[in-house]
């Protein structure tokens, strides 16, 4: 099912929580908004469920517009941060609950909630109430039971946000897993940790004070971020500002072979583990050094400039203070707006 | 222990004083059909009175949790004012809308138990409303949302998820609400006092109108049993639930 926002735009009394946002996620895609908190993600995801009403613009689904529609007529399963079970339930009761709701026959209710315990892997948890789960179990659950109605989306708000750091890693494995299970669902994944959208999405949309900043797919995102907010909102990119002239582009008075200028834009963008040390570089002097287990962070500064620099950890690693120059590989440097 | 004993001298020793006094009386009160009648009158008013108090209650706290409208924030401070007000406040105004020279004059209806049962009700929704507001304001947002996200409709979701989780806070209301009317003796003074008669009323006629001490401490015995009875007893179901649920 294609899930089409149309220029929407929410407002809470005053405040402008979501400002004409245009997204199509097609069935099947995996659309990630990234965002920093309070830049509409989550509104956009609730305007997509119908718990919070557009001031303006429609919402589609496979064309038809649901924006009036109240969200249990919209068929869309919703998975939020805090799990959101409901306590008294037993794990299967939750799970049932949508089934229930959409009256049907007790024999595909008990089949289809043990497939949806299967698919999660919480079978053995059926008769447990959620607290008596973990934040993990739980959260698990809530994916079953949204699951359980076989929606044609799937909104995910923060699934992994209240989960400490080696659940968090389990259960995105997890979610890349059912992505497989369930080819046709177009899922709409709210999040600020970019590493989970990286990992998940197909496409991603970042967020910025209520607007919807740049759409692309995930590679082409990282790779040649269309602008400075998304060069280090994704992957932490160092931004260096660039002189042009006579096809010509210098940093801190030094030309960076094989960049070309483009009008308009006037930093340089450039992951920390694509810089390299070595001689012909931009001069720099080291201010930092942390250790990261497989690799080191350098903080070097160069003309005023902090740039982070990933080293492997087994070869040499230059101490605070050292004057050292920055290699910048031209296949590695895209040229972004300020 | 001087502050033990001071309670004892102050609560426990009047209430063993009229134990004691009671007892020549204990006969004749329990055989009397007037007593029987007083009882059986003071349960059923203080029964339906917080059968209605829950009605009316819950449908209130629903409305002003979860129904927007302007003014719902006002509504929930005066149920807050509601509690500060002596109850026969409320007897009062009655006798001003119902009584014999009210604006609906409706006769003898006034002092019949239903009159009883509509103060009460009136007085002691309160009671229930303000645990439930504070339940309600605590059911999160989320679960609200996914179970419509799941397709249940408001009824469902009210009678599937929001009164389960009430439940305690209902179950406080309820007990507190049935404490007070069996105790309450403003409101019948003011309305039932020729039609109905509760056992507070009784002990008021025994022993202020007709100076019969003992039948009147007899009386009140039954009352302070029946009270701390069912104190014991909602003591005991809402403190295993608060275990179960910690």
């Amino acid at each position: 099912m294609t899930v089409q926002l149309d220029d929407v735009t929410v407002h809470f009394g005053r405040t402008c929580a979501l400002e004409s946002c245009t997204l199509t996620v097609a069935a099947g895609e995996t659309v990630a908004l990234l965002g920093p908190s309070g830049s509409g993600k989550s509104t956009a995801l609730k305007a997509v469920a119908g718990f919070v009403r557009p001031s303006s613009g429609r919402i589609r689904l496979d064309g038809q517009d649901v924006t009036e529609l109240p969200p249990a007529k919209r068929g869309i399963g919703v998975v939020v941060q805090q799990y959101a079970l409901f306590p008294h339930l037993r794990v299967e009761d939750n799970v049932a609950f949508g089934l229930r709701a959409a009256r049907r026959p007790k024999g595909e209710v008990t089949r289809r909630v043990a497939e949806m315990l299967g698919l999660v892997g919480m079978t053995s948890y059926a008769r447990r109430f959620p607290r008596e789960l973990s934040g993990g179990q739980q959260q698990r659950v809530a994916i079953a039971r949204a699951l359980a109605i076989r929606p044609k989306v799937l909104l995910l708000d923060e699934p992994l946000a209240a989960l400490d750091a080696q659940l968090r890693a389990d259960l995105l494995i997890e979610l890349q897993n059912l992505r497989r299970e369930v080819p046709t669902l177009a899922i709409i994944y709210v999040t600020h940790d970019q590493s989970e959208a990286l990992a998940l999405a197909d496409r991603i949309a970042v967020m910025r004070d209520a607007r919807l900043i740049d759409l692309a797919p995930t590679t082409t995102l990282y790779q040649t971020p269309p602008s400075a907010f998304t060069a280090s909102f994704l992957g932490n990119a160092n931004l260096l500002p660039i002189k042009s002239s006579n096809n010509e582009v210098t940093v801190a008075g030094h030309v960076i072979p094989g960049v070309q200028p483009i009008s308009g834009k006037e930093l340089l963008c450039i992951r920390p583990h694509a810089v390299r040390l070595g001689a012909g570089g931009v001069p720099g002097r080291v201010t930092g050094v942390q250790w990261r287990g497989a690799s080191y962070q350098l903080t070097c500064e160069v003309a005023d400039v902090l740039v982070r620099v990933d080293l492997a950890a087994d070869g040499a690693v230059p101490a605070v203070g050292a004057d050292v120059q920055l290699v910048l590989p031209s296949e590695a440097c895209s040229l972004v707006s300020r | 222990m001087p502050p033990v004993l001071l309670i004892g001298l102050l609560v426990i020793y009047p209430l063993v004083l009229v134990a004691v006094e009671s007892v020549p009386a204990w006969g004749d009160v329990l055989g009397s059909a007037e007593f029987r009648d007083a009882l059986v009158r003071t349960v059923q008013i203080a029964v339906c009175s917080t059968i209605g108090c829950l009605v009316v209650g819950t449908f209130l706290a629903v409305v002003i949790s979860f129904v927007p409208f302007p003014g719902a924030r006002v509504v929930a401070s005066l149920v807050d004012t509601m509690l500060a007000l002596p109850s026969f406040l409320v007897a009062l105004a009655f006798t001003f809308i119902y009584g014999t020279a009210g604006i609906l004059r409706t006769g003898g209806f006034l002092t019949t138990p239903w009159a009883v049962v509509l103060a009460e009700i009136t007085f002691y929704t309160p009671f229930v409303m303000r645990p439930l507001l504070a339940a309600m304001s605590r059911l999160p947002r989320a679960q609200l949302d996914v179970a419509a996200s799941l397709g249940a409709g408001p009824w469902r979701v009210l009678r599937q998820v929001v009164l389960p989780e009430a439940r305690p806070a209902l179950l406080a209301g309820g007990s507190l609400t049935l404490l007070l009317t069996l105790n309450e003796f403003g409101i019948v003074l003011f309305l039932g006092a020729k039609g109905t008669t509760t056992l507070p009323m009784l002990v008021h006629t025994k022993g202020i109108v007709m100076f019969d001490y003992p039948a009147a401490c007899a009386i009140a015995v039954v009352q302070i049993v029946l009270s701390l009875g069912l104190y014991a007893v909602l003591r005991k179901a809402l403190g295993g639930r608060r275990a179960r649920l910690d």
